[in-house]
């Protein structure tokens, strides 16, 4: 007699790979989705993000080596150590479909649901402690000197990327917990462990491709970023988010490409300019957070991290309409998370989900002469 | 799909499918305590039974392949409570949970919590047809037999500065976790049983109806003790064999019970549905054990601090107390300082 190989999956709609894919558990998309863009571009890797998160939910004993919110310098960096390569060497080569232009294409290759071992959920691997130890490690270690940079990208390259749980749409973290002590919420798509359920089964450290479940030794069971839900809850966005020095970061709600409202900043990103896009979307999660690709780096690199959508995306943000351009302005101009955008041929305003307007920002700063008066003072 | 899945472990089980002729764990009938330290020669007068054990391969995470082949079993009971000795080789000790790769050793006990001609299907039972779980880990143990493992034990140059909400009496060393507040250690704060630094016992009382389902009872009515030596890992878990917590299997001097056995290898990752396990076994409680004139809380050599007496204690305190303020209030200084 044939042993059935554990639950079955079923076949759920991830578009960001633009095909079905499986997954344990049947769609179930929440009312709205947690949503974020991050400009990599404009980040300065001063780690005041990390540090806000820090300091609000890991200071105490046992979350010494969290940090919910790390910026790690690509290509070598790595929090924990190497977390990315070391999945995609698991999973081996992939491929998106060939064809003209580089968004909307298929993903063909496989997800780390449908890798997944047998006896297991998903594709992963379980990160020992000292691969936590150096959050920083190969900070602004760029790749071999070129003394030639092929424009617009450059073969000498590092950059910053800024790492949060990404609120998957397709949870893996959840999705490998045999105890469901993981949960998608449906107001507002966060995912959480639930601490009173969990086990310390370290199932979801182990098949989060992002790695940013964690393991408590004191509690002995594991904690994840939670999109600082008491924060979202009253319309207000994260710490990570509020903290950023450099204005890179903007929150928001994100719907489906068949759903997108123009004037929402996260579907205007993401889905109109289509200058924002998901990491590694082809280990099939879904995530929600979203990176407008650094231009100086090389092609092939970002395409890895970041699926098909590259080339369009920087030729778009190299030259934004005016629409892009004056959102762009509105990052990190308000804690409050702007539902709604409006431009004008003076001003981008940001409204709230009743259509107040809770910020507006000049697209171009006044020019303000001093008088002479001050010229002394620095 | 339950019969399937049945059939699927049965066969997985790769035992004798006429396990109903299986012999029965016979629980000796003994007019003494139980012992709960298992090295204690009287478990040697109990007859042993050896139960082959199938790896877990039904619902992920799975077991792949052998791990723990068997376990030896010894059961007694005085009448009102009821003893196992589980035994298994095991050379490594797996007792520290320190390190996100650290997995502990543990076994468990499953008892269905309905009498029913056919038990609940193995794998945690079923909705409806709940089974008890007896859960003894090694981590727990340790805690227990010295004190709570802390994280600057596993990491003896650990170093940090300041911790908010921490009562930190002095700067040279890591306060443990019980001086931070209860509300900022979040498992802790959640209730969750494996983050409480305070353990009384190392075995868990569970209620299950399926996978995934597994949930730690209000009323925690189990008490054991471990030891490891260089061989393997000998662990006695003691309850007693009746209780008033509709959740709990409830066992009786002349009855019968279906049970099975758990167990899992931390050096293996083994950890969850990933583990080695046994088919349903019948459990013979041999009536004629009994301590006369002895309370329920000494059923139990060796149980001395731990839950049982938490109660006594109380009450007793309270007595104390109440002592106190009656002596003074009947002192004459007392009635001076008053009036004054
Ligand atoms: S990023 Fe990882 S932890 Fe966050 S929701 Fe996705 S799978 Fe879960
Ligand atoms: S969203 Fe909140 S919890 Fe998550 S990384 Fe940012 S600050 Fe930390």
């Amino acid at each position: 007699m044939e042993i059935p190989e554990g639950e079955k999956m079923t076949r759920v709609n991830n578009w960001q790979l633009r095909r079905e894919m499986d997954y344990p558990y049947k769609e179930s998309r929440p009312d709205r989705q947690f949503a974020a863009v991050f400009n990599i571009n404009r980040c300065i890797g001063c780690q005041t993000c990390t540090m806000a998160c820090k300091s609000t939910w890991t200071f105490n004993k046992g979350q010494e080596h969290m940090w919910w919110n790390n910026v790690e310098t690509k290509p070598f960096g790595g929090y924990p150590q190497h977390w990315d390569v070391k999945l995609l060497e698991k999973l081996g080569p992939q491929k998106w479909e060939k064809g003209e232009g580089d968004s909307g294409k298929t993903y063909q290759g496989k997800t780390i649901f449908e890798a997944a071992p047998k006896g297991e959920v998903a594709l992963g691997y379980l990160p020992e402690d000292k691969e936590w130890r150096f959050p920083n490690i190969y900070e602004d270690t760029s790749t071999p000197w070129k003394d030639k940079a092929t424009l617009p990208s450059h073969d000498t390259f590092f950059f910053y990327l800024q790492r949060i749980c990404n609120h998957c749409t397709y949870p893996a973290c959840a999705a490998a917990c045999p105890r469901k002590a993981i949960y998608k919420r449906k107001e507002d798509g966060i995912v959480l462990i639930d601490q009173e359920r969990c086990r310390g089964y370290r199932k979801c450290v182990e098949q989060c491709p992002y790695k940013k479940p964690m393991y408590n030794p004191q509690t002995r069971i594991s904690e994840k970023c939670i999109a600082c839900y008491p924060r979202v809850e009253q319309d207000t966005v994260t710490r990570c988010i509020a903290a950023c020095v450099g204005k890179i970061r903007l929150q928001g709600w994100i719907n489906l490409p068949e759903k997108i409202e123009a004037d929402n900043p996260m579907d205007y990103l993401v889905h109109v300019a289509k200058v924002a896009l998901p990491s590694y979307p082809q280990f099939g999660t879904e995530p929600n957070v979203f990176y407008i690709p650094p231009r100086w780096v090389p092609r092939g690199y970002l395409k890895q991290l970041f699926g098909p959508g590259v080339e369009n995306a920087i030729e778009r943000y190299s030259d934004p309409d005016p629409d892009l351009l004056g959102l762009l302005q509105l990052f990190g101009t308000t804690q409050q998370i702007i539902e709604k955008f409006r431009v004008t041929e003076k001003d981008a305003i940001g409204y709230d989900a009743h259509k107040r307007e809770i910020i507006r920002v000049p697209l171009e700063d006044p020019i303000v002469i001093r008088p002479p008066i001050y010229h002394n003072i620095t | 799909m339950t019969a399937l899945l049945m059939a699927s472990v049965l066969t997985s089980l790769n035992v004798n499918a006429q396990t109903s002729l299986d012999p029965p764990l016979e629980s000796k009938a003994i007019t003494e305590r139980i012992p709960l330290d298992p090295d204690i020669d009287l478990w040697q007068t109990a007859t042993p039974l050896q139960v082959p054990l199938a790896w877990q391969n039904t619902t992920k995470p799975m077991l792949l392949g052998p791990s723990i082949s068997d376990l030896t079993l010894r059961s007694m009971n005085n009448g009102t409570w009821i003893g196992f000795l589980i035994e298994w080789k095991d050379p490594t000790r797996d007792s520290t949970v320190l390190h996100t790769e650290d997995f502990r050793d543990s076994v468990a006990i499953a008892m269905p919590v309905l009498d029913e001609p056919q038990p609940p299907f193995l794998g945690m039972g079923e909705s409806d047809k709940p089974v008890n779980i007896l859960h003894w880990r090694s981590d727990w143990q340790q805690d227990i037999d010295s004190r709570l493992q802390e994280l600057e034990d596993a990491n003896p140059n650990l170093w940090v500065s300041y911790y908010p909400f921490a009562d930190t009496a002095s700067l040279e060393s890591i306060p443990p976790v019980a001086n931070f507040s209860q509300a900022f250690v979040t498992g802790w704060a959640a209730n969750n049983p494996l983050s409480n630094p305070f353990k009384e016992t190392p075995v868990e009382d569970l209620v299950a109806e399926g996978f995934g389902t597994l949930t730690t009872q209000k009323s925690q009515d189990v008490i054991g003790r471990g030891t490891w030596d260089e061989e393997g890992w000998n662990v006695v878990i003691a309850r007693p064999l009746a209780t008033s917590d509709p959740s709990d299997a409830q066992l009786q001097p002349g009855g019968l019970k279906k049970i099975s056995f758990a167990v899992w290898e931390g050096s293996a990752n083994e950890v969850d549905g990933k583990k080695s396990f046994s088919n349903w076994h019948t459990l013979s409680v041999a009536g004629r054990g009994a301590i006369d004139g002895e309370s329920a809380a000494q059923m139990v050599e060796g149980a001395d601090g731990v839950f049982l007496f938490w109660r006594e204690i109380v009450i007793g305190v309270v007595f104390l107390f109440s002592i106190a303020v009656l002596i003074i209030a009947v002192s004459p200084k007392f009635y001076r300082r008053a009036k004054a």
